[in-house]
């Protein structure tokens, strides 16, 4: 927490104006920080084998909340609703765990290139939904 | 759909590691509509956010965190400072090449260190250390090793677009930007410097990095946008 803070101090420069929200900019650059910490520090976690489909449950506490929330809430709640089961998982995985492609398939059971063709059908199916 | 949104987007979650993440951060360096996708993919799953429960900070947080600004106190550099005294006071295997090997480890997790270099060994005369963070594009590491007239720079992590150059500088206070040469490849380079050099090096100096036309800047001052500076600091 203190590490982005200090660090977003001293790259405030590089903010680009063409993003939309520097709460995004500090909640990403948050994200990428830990998951550069977590990774550096990293013995393969033996971790108990998940089923991607139910392990990862929907942490929405408020599913009303949600409905009244801002228009891009809603459309990326609406496509990720869209996907697959086990690629919606897998995507909601990587982004709160901040899984890799091989520690999701590890966590997973599956192949790497299963995994990396599920996600990859998943993004494109999503960006397509967002925005179309 | 192309290939190229799908790569944003796994770099925006970063599921991609090692070389791929490499290659796509050289892309992100290089090419301004990837970066813009990048950017669109992390606006775009940022509601996500919103599914974390807010947490209390930890007591005390702002007063360490303005002290930690107040030192011009950059984690990394911290690493450094602990790893120098440690080197010191350990005889037989102090050597730029290992300080080389761990500012790479430092800088950039999960990255094997870079080739060692003959080891020589460290005097204890002052060293200064700064890290440069600029982001994706680059961060460097680098040590001013005073009783060797040496400078060490470690390209941690680099990504150059074809026909650009990165450029060190450095920026005694109050004074014009003194170009360090061009960083280049990923290995540990050591530099001899002048006397004149020499006197430059102080603590609370700057050093900065800069996007330049390949070469270097033709002019002897930053041409281009300065992607990340650090701070001098007595190791």
């Amino acid at each position: 927490m203190q590490e982005v803070y200090v660090s977003v101090w001293h790259r405030a420069a590089t903010f680009d104006p063409e993003r939309a929200s520097p709460i995004t900019w500090l909640a990403t650059m948050a994200r990428n920080r830990a998951i550069d910490r977590l990774r550096s520090g990293r013995r393969m976690r033996e971790s108990a084998p998940l089923d991607l489909a139910a392990e990862v449950a929907d942490e929405r506490a408020d599913p009303e909340g949600a409905a009244l929330a801002s228009d891009s809430a809603r459309r990326l709640h609406g496509c990720m609703d869209g996907l697959e089961g086990r690629q919606k998982s897998a995507i909601r995985a990587a982004f709160f765990d901040g899984l890799s492609y091989p520690e999701l398939a590890t966590r997973g059971k599956v192949p790497l290139g299963t995994m990396k063709s599920w996600i990859r059908r998943g993004l494109q199916q999503l960006k397509s939904c967002l925005d179309g | 759909m192309s290939e190229r949104e799908v790569l944003a987007g796994e770099l925006a979650l970063r599921l991609v590691e090692g070389e791929e993440l490499l290659a796509a951060r050289r892309l992100l360096a290089g090419d301004p509509g990837f970066a813009a996708e990048v950017i669109r993919w992390e606006e775009q799953l940022a509601p996500l956010f919103d599914e974390i429960a807010e947490r209390p900070l930890p007591a005390g947080i702002w007063a360490r965190i303005e002290a930690a600004l107040a030192r011009g106190a950059d984690p990394v550099v911290l690493a450094l400072r602990r790893q120098v005294r440690r080197w010191r006071t350990a005889t037989g295997i102090a050597g730029a090449a290992a300080m080389a090997a761990a500012f790479a480890l430092l800088l950039v997790p999960g990255t094997a260190p870079p080739p060692v270099t003959p080891p020589i060994a460290l005097a204890p005369g002052p060293v200064l250390v700064a890290s440069v963070d600029a982001g994706t594009s680059a961060a460097v590491g680098l040590a001013y090793l005073s009783d060797r007239k040496e400078l060490l720079i470690v390209p941690a992590r680099l990504a150059v677009p074809d026909g650009r150059a990165r450029q060190l500088w450095l920026i005694p206070e109050g004074q014009a930007p003194i170009s360090l040469g061009l960083v280049e490849g990923a290995a540990p380079q050591r530099r001899p410097l002048d006397a004149a050099l020499q006197r430059q090096f102080a603590r609370g100096a700057t050093i900065a990095i800069s996007d330049e036309p390949s070469g270097g800047s033709p002019t002897g001052q930053p041409t281009g946008a300065v992607l990340g500076t650090g701070i001098l600091q007595q190791s």
